[in-house]
């Protein structure tokens, strides 16, 4: 099967610095991979290089198979819906509006119809004619989540898509999240909560300093020792009837 | 209310705005002279109608429209309510044209003056364009505009200063103030063609001010070649804003006024607003001029200094607004 998303050795520089560096693994459709990392390790400039949203310092990216630099933009956006870390909405336009930017190359009517099946998918379809401005940042963030879902991308990729969320939020959407890849959508979003990561994510990257320092299933990822050398932390994890949990405080 | 029937209320408005334009005025006429210009218009009250009146009008309509076409592409185009014609220095290099041409006494040549303005606008949008080609960003955009804005601004103290003639400075003066007085029907077609090329330009760049609602990171990935559409918006502006200037002189507010009076109405997308906001520019030039002719004062005020005396205000209340709401 060809892998949703590939990269090959891949390192993009930002301002003449390398950010990231030789990065490689695979993305299969119907998986759920986790990027986590500290901040200003790279994790958003890996997303953004990997879809060809800027230029690559040497290596491979692949989308299904393709060059993302040599797609045009409809068909990058027929491949991949993408949330940018960046949430401000500029106008106070409908939440309908919105969630049919999704789908803003499809046929008018089209759009409206991928967009209300989408708002309804995450309980929405009340808000529909509200603007955003007037709604919750939880509602705002299903409404953007929704704007994913109409563009019925079989790739997507969440930088940070719980950020500022209430805990029933994120759970909400990382459980919206897992649904789409059982249902065989290839999802990729950065997190920061390791034990979020370890409950929903088929596979951890670990970015340290832009270097990858593991591609593997959580609890062959999230090592005491990864967990030391990259997040400063003195931690394990401890089994429960609920689940793993764990423990950690800081290093130093 | 649907931008259908935003838009036919608007040219209704619009309409009676541009009749009442041909009708009142500081010469009052009789109604046996109002039947006389209607059945004769080569009549001397048909003149006053037709030929100073009339043009006057309708060029106050296509000045307003192209300032409306221009406030809704930039404040869509840079996500900013506040951004305006003005803001990205176009109007200033066109009125630095027009300035030159004065001095140089172009104003000798018919039409002189106007092609000045217009190669000013030109080499402004010109080099707009060169730089957002460069730096896409819309604050990078915003800063440049005001540097081109400064820098034209002080080019044109600079002619003011150096001018041979008082009688030259006087005019620039005048231009700077801005007038649709004593234009004609060629003034209606010189700004006319513009108008609808930034129109056409409009529809395409159209889609691109809607996915910029989510910043600049996600629409490059909803499917639209975003460097391309922006420029095309940048370049629709530059059009309509040089051919405004071109025509009528620098005449502030309008192009920031227009799309907030329409914006709720069309649920404030920035696609929706483009000709309800050109539509509202004409409106609202209209009857500024209408208000500028019919308000007794020694010497007419001049358009440009009324829209400024109504506008700056305004301008003062949004960014109040604005400011509100970025606390909240």
């Amino acid at each position: 099967m060809t892998p949703a998303l590939e990269l090959q050795g891949l390192s993009v520089s930002l301002g003449g610095r390398e950010v990231v560096s030789n990065v490689s693994g695979a993305v299969q459709p119907g998986s759920f991979v986790a990027v986590c990392g500290l901040n200003g390790s790279g994790k958003t400039t890996l997303l953004r290089g990997a879809l060809g949203l800027l230029p690559k310092a040497s290596g491979e990216a692949r989308l299904f198979g393709r060059d993302p630099h040599a797609l045009k933009p409809a068909e990058r956006a027929s491949l991949v819906g993408y949330l940018a870390q960046e949430r401000r909405i500029a106008w106070g336009v409908s939440a309908q509006a919105v969630v049919e930017l999704g789908a803003l190359t499809a046929p008018p009517d089209e759009a409206r119809e991928r967009a209300s099946k989408a708002l309804a998918h995450v309980g929405l379809t009340d808000l529909a004619d509200r603007s955003v401005f007037s709604l919750s940042g939880g509602e705002r963030a299903r409404v953007l989540l929704a704007r994913l879902l109409a563009s019925r991308a079989p790739l997507l990729v969440l930088d940070e898509p719980i950020a500022g969320l209430d805990p029933d939020a994120q759970l909400m959407t990382l459980e919206l999240l897992k649904a789409q890849a059982s249902a065989g959508v290839a999802v990729v979003a950065t997190l920061h909560d390791l034990l979020l990561c370890e409950r929903f994510a088929d596979f951890v990257v670990v970015l340290d300093r832009g270097r990858p320092a593991a591609w593997a299933p959580p609890c062959d990822a999230l090592t005491p020792a990864l967990l030391a050398e990259c997040f400063n932390l003195d931690a394990e994890w401890v089994g429960s009837s609920r689940g793993q949990f764990l423990s950690a405080k800081r290093l130093r | 209310m649907n931008r259908f029937a935003l838009e036919l209320l608007l040219i209704a408005i619009l309409i009676v705005a541009i009749a009442a334009g041909v009708t009142l005025g500081e010469a009052p006429l009789s109604v046996a002279q109002y039947a006389q210009a209607f059945a004769h218009p080569s009549s001397a009250p048909g003149e006053v109608l037709w030929s100073i009146r009339a043009p006057r009008a309708v060029v106050a309509a296509l000045v307003g429209a192209c300032l409306g076409l221009s406030g809704g592409l930039l404040q869509g185009l840079l996500r900013n309510p506040l951004a305006d014609p003005g803001v990205l220095g176009v109007s200033a290099c066109a009125a630095l044209g027009a300035a030159v041409a004065i001095v140089a006494g172009f104003a000798l040549i018919p039409g002189g003056v106007i092609a000045a303005a217009l190669v000013g606008a030109v080499v402004g949008g010109g080099l707009l364009v060169a730089f957002s080609a460069r730096f896409p960003e819309p604050e990078a955009l915003i800063l440049f505009g005001v540097a081109l804005s400064s820098f034209a601004g002080a080019l044109m103290a600079l002619v003011f200063n150096l001018s041979p003639s008082p009688i030259a400075t006087a005019e620039i003066l005048s231009w700077l103030m801005g007038s649709v007085e004593n234009r004609s029907w060629t003034d209606v077609a010189a700004v006319a063609g513009p108008l609808a090329l930034a129109c056409v330009l409009s529809v395409l760049a159209a889609r691109a001010l809607r996915a910029l609602t989510l910043g600049e990171e996600t629409a490059a990935t909803l499917g639209l070649d975003m460097p391309r559409l922006k420029l095309i918006a940048v370049i629709a502006a530059s059009i309509a804003t040089g051919a405004s200037v071109a025509v009528a002189g620098v005449i502030g507010f309008v192009g920031l006024a227009a799309p907030h009076l329409v914006r709720a109405a069309v649920r404030e997308d920035p696609a929706r607003l483009l000709f309800p906001s050109a539509l509202a520019g004409a409106v609202l030039l209209v009857l500024a001029d209408l208000a500028a002719r019919i308000i007794p004062t020694e010497q007419e005020l001049r358009l440009g200094v009324f829209t400024a005396l109504v506008g700056a205000p305004l301008f003062a209340l949004i960014a109040w607004r604005a400011a509100r709401s970025w606390r909240t």
